[in-house]
């Protein structure tokens, strides 16, 4: 229902008067910018050895030591684990290029993770927030299709990469219900009422998370924890309310995005992992299973002490042991693969990365047109 | 290391990037003047990290983020999350004579920056909602309530014709 007003976006755009470029003004000012950093890199350099001097061994097989070339684990199904599954278009993949591939007769928009293998979401474009209509499919490493009889809307699923159930909210205010779906049987299994206001978003019904056997709801007031077996809901201690719940792996982030980041175990309320944060602004994220935390700078201070846009580069944490390894990448140009391996994708390669060493292989990506989705990536609108 | 471009390369780079950064910035700030000086800032930026950005044709990506970033650091310190929408709004959707309707940027100045910076990096830039997200330090789900507002206030003020109401599900 955007196109119009998309269009209209760039035909008026492309009215406007646009000045001459400055390009003298932009050399000088890059060139100034460029002096400080080196000025202040080299006292930066001397106290980052002091203090993270442990990690100079992790780091000398990290990103760029990789070697390029591939381990070929035994099974499709370990392939999965370990590489993920992406979409090129209509064709799906299993953990690398030479894994699958399955074509599929529609577009990929989404793929979740699961124990059998990834749901699939498809249309006629590789968008969520077309006229639709979505289709959903089991698609599993060794190439059988089952398509799954959902019909979401724009509600919001989730999966765990471990269990084979697949939960969403339906219903309306008053009359929630937290619909549980075996995706490997093909099966509504059951339907289990909550309460609870849902205001704070745009979606017809409130957004899920799943670990393990249970189901975690953002609600207005707080975010619910729904036990699957037992249907009895509480509030969910350690998740913010009125968010998207972030429960992978039974870890939930805690944030305020400046000062420090923290893991917290779901269960127990016991925090797993604290991390101080430099001055800036960061956001985290947790792998699948929970294991791992990518921290992201996106604003840092200049030498100036001015905010400014950070160079590309992230860290990912080990959430067990507090150790980290930095990768010199585009950070959101990474997914992740169910065992907690860093996934990246682009028209000409596929590259998987250690996340607890930082070392990386890279394969030729299959030649292929169309949209790339990286399974567990969110691109619901 | 990469190698620096030359200037000359560099300012050939800066005349083919700068009319796209700059509509974009022009969108998301609605000043002429400040959309300059945001674009220049990026560039000046993406110039200085040339040891990540490696060659030009990254480039124009890298500047592009970082003009995002930078307007995502003024909206933040203007406190964007808070505005609230102006009072020249219609608050229903009544009918309002097509001939009084403006055009889609003039609409665009009457949103708060919030909204109008959704309705910028969704439909001008493609951005996915994700992405939207973390460029200005949100939860995905108040981009998409932002974007829902941002949608309804435009389809009072530029007609059911740009943005058509839709019953049901409105993202599938």
């Amino acid at each position: 229902m955007t196109e119009r007003l998309s269009h209209l976006l760039h035909d008026e755009a492309d009215l406007l008067d646009i000045p001459s470029a400055p390009t003298g003004p932009v050399l000088a000012k890059g060139r100034s910018i460029r002096r400080r950093r080196r000025a202040t890199s080299l006292v930066a350099a001397a106290a980052v050895l002091g203090v993270i001097g442990g990690g100079a061994a992790l780091l000398a097989d990290g990103p760029g030591g990789g070697d390029r070339t591939s381990d070929a684990p035994v099974s499709a199904t370990e392939r999965y684990l370990r590489g993920g599954a992406y979409a090129v278009g209509s064709t799906v993949y299993f953990g690398d290029p030479g894994n699958g591939p399955i074509t599929l007769e529609e577009k990929v928009k989404a793929l979740y993770y699961t124990s059998e293998g990834v749901v699939v979401r498809t249309g006629k474009t590789p968008w969520t927030d077309d006229s639709g209509p979505s289709h959903y499919a089991l698609v599993t490493p060794t190439g059988d299709v089952q398509p799954l009889d959902l019909d979401l809307g724009d509600r919001v699923p989730a999966t765990d990469p471990h269990t084979q159930t697949m939960v969403y909210a339906d219903g309306q205010q008053g009359a929630w219900e937290l619909v549980v779906v075996d995706i490997s049987t093909n099966t509504e299994v059951k339907r289990i009422p909550f309460e609870g206001s849902f205001s704070w978003g745009g979606w017809e019904a409130p957004p899920v998370g799943l670990a393990g056997d249970t189901a975690y709801v953002g609600m207005d007031d707080a975010t619910l924890a729904i036990d699957l077996g037992t249907g009895e809901a509480s509030v969910a201690e350690g998740l913010d309310k009125a968010t998207m719940p972030e429960a992978t792996g039974g870890h939930a982030l805690t944030t305020d995005y400046s000062t420090s980041m923290e893991v917290v175990d779901l269960a127990s309320g016991e925090r797993l992992l604290q991390i101080d944060l430099p001055e800036g602004h960061h956001f985290g994220e947790l792998s699948p299973d929970g294991r791992y935390l990518k921290v992201v700078a996106e604003e840092e201070l200049d030498e100036n002490g001015q905010m400014g846009p950070a160079d590309p580069g992230f860290d990912v944490y080990d959430v067990a042991t507090g150790e980290h390894v930095s990768f010199d990448q585009q950070p959101w140009d990474f997914g992740w693969s169910p065992d907690g391996h860093l996934v990246k994708v682009t028209r000409t390669e596929v590259t998987v990365c250690d996340a607890s060493t930082g070392s990386c292989t890279t394969d030729e990506q299959a030649s292929g047109k169309g949209e790339i989705k990286i399974a567990g990536n969110a691109y619901e609108s | 290391m990469a190698r620096p471009p030359s200037d000359a390369d560099y300012a050939e780079f800066v005349h083919g990037v700068w009319p796209r950064l700059y509509r974009t910035a022009y969108l998301l700030i609605g000043d002429h003047a400040t959309a300059e000086d945001l674009v220049q800032t990026a560039l000046a930026n993406t110039y200085a990290s040339w040891r990540n950005v490696r060659s030009l044709d990254a480039a124009h990506g890298y500047a592009r983020k970082a003009l995002m970033n930078t307007a995502a650091s003024w909206f933040r310190k203007k406190g964007w999350r808070n505005e609230v929408p102006t009072d020249v709004l219609p608050e229903s959707g009544a009918e309002t004579d097509p001939s009084h309707r403006p055009a889609v940027l003039d609409a665009l100045k009457l949103l708060p920056k919030g909204q109008r910076a959704v309705i910028v990096l969704r439909y001008y830039e493609d951005l996915a909602v994700s992405e939207t997200a973390r460029i200005l330090d949100c939860s995905e789900g108040t981009v998409k309530s932002q974007t829902s507002a941002a949608l309804s206030r435009l389809r009072v003020l530029l007609g059911d014709a740009v943005i058509p109401l839709t019953t049901g599900a409105s993202n599938d």
